[in-house]
């Protein structure tokens, strides 16, 4: 017996009452809603694989402080004599020099298109990076093959050689992409082995490898996901930089030891090791904030609405106090007033809700406007109704009960 | 019907204890139409809300039909105060965001009676009362006698043995409280047990029976007979005021 | 009168502390969180040079790709930096009073003291207008004159944390210190200077702290200082050689001028003859496309503000809502607790208006002391956002952010009361004057 078509009529009646516990409701539950899917959003970022090993790779950068390094074969050789010395490491699986630090928000990009195609060119990050990358990065080929020994071009030649490419006589490269930026190019799925120029054609890249997934130097951005990877010579008269995988449980005693080994055997420069996954943190800093920050809003939003749902319930039960009385006269149990009261708190907060998730909706639009927020989903909004109608009853249910303290002898009382 | 005896109903406060009823002693029978006077403070209400089991009392023992009510608990008394008694009060206590349909049905839905029987059951006592045309308007737009009527309608819907009303016509003026009181005498025609507080000699006089309170102790002046079922008009002659009230 | 309803509504809130306990709390959260998101879209969108809005002009070129534009979203937008050719024709016109040439670079440092490791440093190669165009303050000495530009003389400014770092904060005027493989001197250290935004050059990140050292722009060739910027570029040439860099039509500087008004179009008719000049030395092949953009614009243009300070602002305000709807309910009890009070005055002859201004005033006056509590919150909330997003710059609330703070707790204050106030001026006088 739930009274429920009485208890819906007098709410019709008693506008004032109805009206701010559903219109609270409504109104929070779309804030609530809003900053859930702001935050959702953010986490889903933050925890896409990156197709990385980031747990156990380090970023050594070199700077360059003796003049020395202007020579571009010292360069050279004192690059060759760290590989040496990082790949022979204990605890280290692989190493390899690259121009740029995935993940760090700061690279390189190039224009590509499919060869032949009339489109225009879309952006391709890019590193150039040595021997035994794929494995340095730790991320998994599933079409092709790795960089051989031939596609490295010889860095002596590379230094003297200054020819512009032309379009008769193009600057040709294997390259590895990642599959996301393949199927950019190559929608059908195609796209091993086939070519990837500029707009003019002067440089052509063949696709000799896909990578499953890899993210480049700007993974919240439109392109996060397309890299292309250049075998090469990557060093400078400024420095270099390394990505040294390590085996999983070696990471930190490298992280402490390299920078002396490195400077032991040439201190004519400065080191400085990063673990990948700082730089990552680095970068999400923003991302990890608004999270937090967000996680704050909602729980507070929480707190407040009950205690508002407390306070209005409470008063609505204290100026009822004579009706309870008389129905407790006429007859009604105290279990019976408790599931009045509750039922009632019921259907005002479904009735809160429902108007609430068009609320959300509204509020998400404009958001998505004015500064570019995700759409809403429906299952995160339909878990948030179902954990606010919870709350709701919550909070309504110490009210309840003491609705049912109230004396029948009230009835009678005539002050 | 009731039985009450040595029934003893006592406030106490930190420095006061109040006898609102002292050695209390009633037979009310079956049929009966007894009227309740005394002057304020007399513990009228008291007496009311006791044997309408809305409130308890510390010495004494309560029969009601043949029912021990020191033994029931709060569910069985909530239960009786539904199937049983039919109260009537002197605020009418209406509830305000309830149309009147509504409100009439509240004891019903205690009841858990279905909804067929519920709409017929209303409507029969609406119709009693005269106010079958008024089944959606809310209190508030009602007159004071109406709105009384309402309440007699809800009081009886249930068909209860026992009415309990509370100066049912303090409120209302002399023309509708004889409406009401003539509609009291067609409640107890059928056999339903009514008894009234109210502090008018005159509409006192037209119950069958009255019992004087002071200070919570009952004076019994004139105890007629039982009244038998009765179809005439009946006047309402004066009677002599209670002594020493 | 006002004081006499100010006295009742004084006494009313302390006849029930712990409801004006709770109403206050109610507003100082809701304060706190709103005004902490509005301070923060204060200091990120704010003008941070209002006076010189009229007079200080980006420079943009459109010197790009003719076969596509800059923007394919917005294809009437020029890059946003210049190549070193046409920052150079920026340089060489006498028309604006004031105008630098700038991008950012890396020199290592090589302290004297062997006690500090030589280090990258965080460099600014610009011409020397840059200090004054942009009001940047001295501890000691000042920036160098135009002719140490055309020199180059080996001068150089640091800014006050590198000469701490360096000299432990003594002036260091006319000490030199060495850069790269060169012996620089230095001009003047910069008094402490954070703009917000850096709005000078807003690429790599609109709030990042200033550079750690100045150099003039023109020891860029002989010392082959590559950009550490962005650098964009559409046609191919040979990178191994700098000269080919500052030959090229790649886009990596930045060209700010600065003029009063009236000089503005000449320069944009000079910028624009200069481009026509081009186009018949083959460059410029895209439709002349050049702008002068005010600080304003600039920032507009690039963004500056995250779209996360806008949605906080939106739901911050929100939140200020959510708090004062809440406190309705308890503002309704405590109204109408007192309703035979009420009665008896209006009995004796109050208004409905005079009761209803009485309990909005006792709103508005529970509002201000919440909005005052949520301003010291606040000051420990904007600590809080600084600390989640690792902010290296202070969110401070300056005067006009406190008469907001205290501004919105009125409004709140307002939608809380109005309501319980009308409900409670509705009750009719003597209601509960009868004695039964």
């Amino acid at each position: 017996m739930l009274e429920i078509g009485p208890i819906f009529r007098s709410l019709m009646h008693t506008k004032g009452r109805f009206w701010l516990v559903a219109g609270e409701v409504a109104l929070t539950l779309a804030i609530v809603a809003n900053c859930a899917m702001l935050l959702v959003e953010k986490r889903r970022e933050l925890q896409r694989p990156t197709g990385l090993d980031e747990a156990n790779i380090l970023v050594v950068g070199s700077q360059a402080a003796d003049a020395a390094f202007k020579d571009r074969a010292y360069m050279r050789a004192s690059i060759e004599e760290d590989l040496r010395a990082l790949r022979a490491a204990s605890g280290v699986v692989a190493a390899t020099p690259i121009t740029q630090i995935p993940l760090s928000g700061s690279g390189s990009s190039t224009g590509r298109k499919a060869k032949g195609s009339e489109l225009n060119s879309i952006a391709a990050p890019y590193f150039v990076v040595g021997r035994d990358a794929l494995a340095a990065l730790g991320v998994t080929l599933v079409e092709g093959r790795d960089f051989i020994e031939s596609d490295y071009p010889d860095p002596v030649w590379e230094e003297q050689n200054t020819e512009v490419p032309t379009t008769e006589k193009p600057d040709r490269e294997n390259v590895i992409v990642t599959r996301h930026f393949a199927d950019k190019l190559y929608p059908d799925g195609d796209a091993l082995g086939k070519e990837i120029t500029n707009r003019d054609a002067t440089d052509i890249d063949t696709i000799v490898g896909i990578v499953d997934r890899m993210h480049g130097s700007w993974p919240m951005s439109d392109v996060g996901e397309d890299v292309v990877l250049y075998p090469g010579n990557p060093g400078s008269d400024r420095g270099v930089r390394y990505m040294v995988r390590a085996e999983p449980g070696s990471i930190e005693d490298l992280y402490t030891s390299l920078d002396e080994k490195l400077l032991a055997i040439n201190p004519g420069r400065m080191i400085d090791v990063k673990t990948l996954a700082e730089i990552k943190a680095d970068t999400y800093s923003d991302n990890v904030g608004m999270q937090r920050l967000l996680g704050i809003v909602i729980g507070m939003l929480f707190v407040v609405t009950s205690l508002g749902i407390f306070g209005l319930t409470t008063f609505s039960v204290t100026q009822r106090r004579r009706q309870i009385g008389t129905r407790r006269a006429l007859g009604a149990s105290r279990l019976g007033i408790l599931r009045y009261f509750l039922v009632e708190s019921w259907i005002i907060t479904g009735l809160g809700l429902t108007l609430g998730a068009g609320l959300s909706y509204a509020l998400n639009r404009v958001l998505v406007g004015v500064a570019d927020a995700p759409p809403m989903e429906a299952g995160l909004l339909a878990l948030g109704i179902v954990i606010f109608w919870l709350v709701g009853v919550l909070a309504a249910l110490a009210p309840a009960l003491r609705s049912t303290m109230v004396p029948p002898v009230i009835a009678t009382r005539t002050v | 019907m009731l039985k009450m005896q040595n029934v003893s109903k006592i406030y106490r406060t930190e420095h006061i204890e109040t006898h609102a009823l002292s050695d209390f002693n009633l037979d009310v029978a079956e049929g009966d139409f007894v009227s309740i006077m005394g002057p304020s403070g007399s513990g009228k209400t008291t007496l009311l809300n006791t044997i309408g089991l809305l409130d308890t009392f510390e010495r004494g023992s309560y029969l009601l039909d043949g029912v021990d009510v020191s033994r029931l608990s709060d569910r069985q008394m909530s239960r009786i105060r539904n199937e049983k008694i039919g109260f009537i009060f002197q605020t009418f206590n209406l509830i305000p965001d309830l149309n009147v349909f509504d409100n009439v049905d509240v004891p019903l839905r205690y009841r858990g009676m279905p909804a067929g029987a519920r709409r017929s059951a209303i409507e029969q006592v609406l119709d009693l009362v005269g106010l079958s045309s008024r089944a959606k308007h809310l209190p508030m737009q009602l007159s004071g006698g109406q709105q009384q009527r309402v309440a007699i309608a809800r009081a009886m819907a249930g068909a209860p043995r026992l009415i309990l009303a509370d100066e049912p016509t303090g409120n209302l003026d002399s023309a509708m409280a004889n409406e009401i009181m003539d509609l009291l005498d067609k409640v107890n025609e059928t056999g339903t047990t009514i008894v009234m507080v109210t502090h008018d000699p005159e509409l006192a006089n037209r119950a069958g029976r009255q019992i004087h309170l002071l200070d919570g102790r009952l004076i019994d002046l004139k105890v007629d007979a039982p009244r038998p079922l009765y179809h005439g008009s009946r006047s309402a002659a004066a009677r002599p005021s209670p002594a020493g009230a | 009168m006002l004081a006499y309803m100010t006295g009742i509504a004084w006494r009313s809130m302390r006849r029930n502390p712990w409801l004006t306990l709770l109403l206050v709390g109610g507003i100082a959260l809701g304060i706190a969180v709103s005004n902490s998101f509005v301070t923060v879209m204060y200091i990120m969108a704010g003008h941070p040079i209002p006076h010189k809005e009229g007079s200080l002009f980006y420079v943009e070129m459109d010197a790009w790709d003719p076969q596509r534009p800059w923007d394919d979203e917005e294809p009437e937008v020029p890059p946003d930096q210049l190549t070193w050719m046409d920052a150079m024709a920026v340089l060489a016109s006498d028309i604006p009073s004031h105008k630098v040439v700038m991008y950012r670079s890396e020199l290592t440092i090589h302290p004297e003291s062997k006690d500090i490791r030589p280090w990258r440093a965080d460099t600014r190669m610009c011409t020397s207008d840059f200090f004054s165009m942009f009001e940047v303050p001295f501890a000691h000495g000042t920036g160098w004159g135009r002719d140490a530009d055309k020199g180059p003389e080996p001068v150089v400014v640091l800014s006050f944390e590198t000469n701490n770092k360096l000299f432990g904060g003594e002036n260091s005027v006319g000490r030199t210190l060495r850069l790269e493989d060169r012996e620089f001197k230095i001009a003047g250290v910069l008094a402490p200077w954070r703009p917000v935004p850096k709005y000078y050059d807003t690429h790599n990140g609109q709030f990042n702290e200033i550079e750690e050292i100045y150099v003039p722009l023109m020891w860029a060739e002989p010392m082959e200082l590559w950009s550490n910027g962005n650098t964009s570029n559409w046609k191919s040439f040979d990178w191994s050689q700098f000269k080919n860099i500052l030959a090229s039509e790649a886009v990596w500087t930045q060209a700010w001028v600065e003029t009063d008004p009236s000089k503005k179009e000449a320069f944009m008719d000079y910028l624009n003859a200069y481009a026509l000049e081009q186009k018949k030395l083959g460059r410029y092949q895209r439709p002349v496309n050049n702008r002068l953009l005010t600080v304003r614009q600039w920032l507009d243009a690039e963004e500056v503000v995250p779209d996360e300070a806008r949605s906080m602002l939106i739901i911050g305000l929100l939140f200020l809502g959510v708090c004062s709807v809440n406190l309705i309910g308890i503002l309704l009890g405590k109204f109408l607790a007192r309703a035979p009070e009420v009665g008896v005055r209006r009995a004796l002859g109050a208004s409905r208006r005079s009761v209803f201004l009485q309990h909005l005033l006792e709103c508005e006056m529970v509002a201000l002391i919440g909005g005052a509590v949520g301003l010291v919150l606040c000051f420990g909330s904007l600590r809080l956002i600084e600390r989640l997003f690792e902010m290296s710059f202070r969110l401070k609330l300056d005067p006009l952010m406190m008469t907001t703070g205290l501004g919105l707790a009125l409004v709140a204050g307002l939608i809380a009361g109005i309501y319980p106030a009308w409900r409670i001026c509705r009750v009719p006088p003597a209601l509960h004057l009868k004695t039964q």
